[in-house]
């Protein structure tokens, strides 16, 4: 009988007989002269296909890219989402684009096509293009009589109509006044639009007469507004926009704090309880309102309340957490805010929201205040700062 | 311990595709030592495979010169990125295919006839005897898998690209063949 061997043996065995039986023949091989073989042959095999350099595909993929965002680009641009009409014939009819820019402009009547005589508005600005028309209009003698023009917008989705028309609006009041116009842009709405609208659509007719601006005396005390509170919250109302930007139809009468008054009051809390993030004066149809957000306890809340007669428009709420043990977020953010030497008062763009990381519960606190931001992580159980930045 | 030792000097041997294909690249440029450093990295494998195929020594010997000698004048067709001994063997195979159509044999690959070795018939080292049994009780497709294999130091994955076959029939072809190996060795006549 013979040995018996493993397969780790046998293996090396055939190594070293086949080392042993190599012949060397490198001279011969390495001082033969040879040809370079110009293609493949039957012996040499031929080289496979050169792989496909990344580079190419990733251009195709932007060529690809390319052609979409172009082709999609060109069918936002020259969609046309909403119509302008100004006038009652309408006189004048505006297209515009989702990117607000003027796609075409028409004139219906005599004096459409008078105002439009002369103008290009084609690819302006909206706003560009209604100064345009507006200067036309008071230069053609459409606005001495001093009668309001209705204004309409359809095509777009109630939502949209509604913020663009109440931007035209604006635009429009703003250039005639520049013109020094007696006449007033009056918003026209559906009827299907203000079914849907959260805040009340202005009257189209009869133009309301222009309400008397707003002074410090006119303002009623927060007593005249039912459960209004005088409030010790600072939060600084963003400035109110400029006279011309409100419709004929009315001014704020209300000031900021007669405002968080009234919003304190519908949610039953007091003053000392809250940290207001944001109140603004905003206006929707030639009505202002405020725009109030705050926090309280593990509550954030958002309302809208009428400049004019304080009472609550629309009301939000929402619970940040159920855990009791939790840091008030008013506390959180008078945490940050005195870190930072600032009053709620003195800061903008205040925001305090929970939030959580790797199982940490913290409160994220940021506002601006002096041109820099600020941005803290203040824990929601022992109120200690966790992270305080400045950029 | 010398087993061990044996091992690591034969991977030692092996160059990483990279460095092969440098070397075939300085090849394709004409530079000597690149041929040299080649040569002597890939001798054994190349000898290896061309003796799994011939079942002789004489004619391992005359494809090899003929493998290098096609090296030397076709390195530049070699594209980077491939797998360069593949290649190598390739043209091996393709020799010995033309070697023998033109000789007549067309039974390559089949039931070639056993010829001498480099070994000498009457040496009784454990190595002859293992060498002279593998070339007699292995089919030509177990010859290549064990030479490939134990002696040209290609993976199990590497063969069965190269001979176009799933990876498990390799490995079952790789243990049968060895299995077959042990059993004639045990079996004869010492």
């Amino acid at each position: 009988m013979g040995k018996q061997w493993t397969d780790r043996e046998v293996e090396e065995l055939l190594r070293r007989a086949v080392g042993r039986s190599v012949p060397d023949i490198y001279t011969q091989v390495a001082q033969a002269q040879v040809s370079p073989l110009l293609n493949p042959d039957d012996i040499v095999p031929a080289p496979a296909p050169r792989p496909r350099r990344r580079w190419r595909r990733l251009a195709l993929a932007l060529c690809a890219l390319l052609v979409l965002v172009l082709g999609v680009g060109s069918f936002l641009y020259f969609n046309t989402a909403a119509i302008i009409s100004i006038g009652s014939e309408p006189d004048v009819e505006l297209s515009v684009n989702r990117f607000g820019r003027v796609l075409s402009a028409g004139g219906e009547s005599g004096a459409g096509q008078a105002i439009l005589a002369g103008l290009s508005l084609q690819h302006e600005e909206l706003d560009d293009a209604l100064d345009q028309v507006v200067a036309a209009m008071a230069a053609t003698g459409y606005l001495d009589s001093g009668e309001d023009v209705p204004v309409r917008v359809d095509g777009g989705d109630w939502k949209y109509n509604r913020e663009l028309l109440s931007d035209t609006c604006q635009r429009l009041e703003e250039a005639a006044g520049d013109a020094g116009s007696g006449s007033h842009f009056v918003a026209q709405e559906d009827a299907a639009a203000q079914g849907n609208a959260s805040l009340p659509a202005a009257t189209s007719s009869p133009a309301p007469t222009a309400a008397p601006v707003s002074t410090p005396s006119a303002a009623p005390t927060p007593s005249q507004y039912p459960g209004a509170v005088p409030s010790a919250a600072a939060a600084t109302p963003t400035p109110a926009p400029a006279p011309s930007h409100a419709s004929s139809h009315a001014s704020a009468t209300l000031t900021a704090e007669q405002a968080q008054a009234a919003a304190l009051s519908a949610a039953g809390l007091s003053a000392g309880d809250v940290l207001f993030e944001q109140v603004e004066l905003d206006w929707y149809q030639g009505t202002p309102h405020y725009d109030l957000e705050f926090v309280s306890g593990h509550t954030e809340y958002e309302y809208e309340v009428d400049a004019v007669t304080g009472t609550v428009l629309t009301q939000h709420s929402a619970s940040m957490t159920a855990d009791p043990s939790v840091l008030a977020a008013q506390e959180a953010g008078q945490t940050a805010l005195q870190h930072a030497g600032y009053a709620a008062g003195e800061v903008q763009d205040l925001e305090v929201e929970l939030d959580e990381e790797d199982g940490a519960l913290y409160y994220q606190v940021e506002f601006k205040a002096g041109g820099i931001e600020y941005e803290y992580e203040i824990g929601a159980y022992d109120g200690s700062i966790y992270k305080a930045e400045q950029d | 311990m010398f087993l061990m030792m044996e091992g690591a000097r034969e991977a030692g041997r092996r160059l990483a595709d990279t460095d092969c294909e440098a070397l075939l690249a300085g090849i394709a440029r004409g530079e000597n030592e690149a041929f040299a450093q080649f040569y002597q990295a890939t001798d054994r494998a190349v000898y290896a495979y061309a003796l799994s195929l011939t079942r002789n020594h004489h004619d391992a010997q005359d494809v090899m010169m003929d493998v290098y000698l096609k090296i030397r004048s076709a390195a530049h067709l070699y594209r980077p990125g491939g797998k360069p001994m593949a290649w190598v063997f390739t043209i091996v195979k393709n020799l010995v295919r033309d070697r023998f159509r033109r000789s007549g044999r067309e039974e390559l690959m089949g039931d070639l006839p056993e010829g001498e070795l480099a070994i000498s018939e009457t040496e009784r080292s454990d190595e002859a005897m293992v060498l002279r049994q593998a070339i007699r009780v292995l089919s030509t497709e177990e010859r290549e898998i064990v030479l490939l294999h134990a002696v040209s130091g290609l993976k199990h994955r590497e063969i069965a690209a190269m001979l176009e076959r799933p990876l498990s029939t390799v490995l079952s072809k790789y243990h049968r063949a060895l299995g077959k190996l042990r059993a004639a060795l045990a079996e004869q006549e010492v």
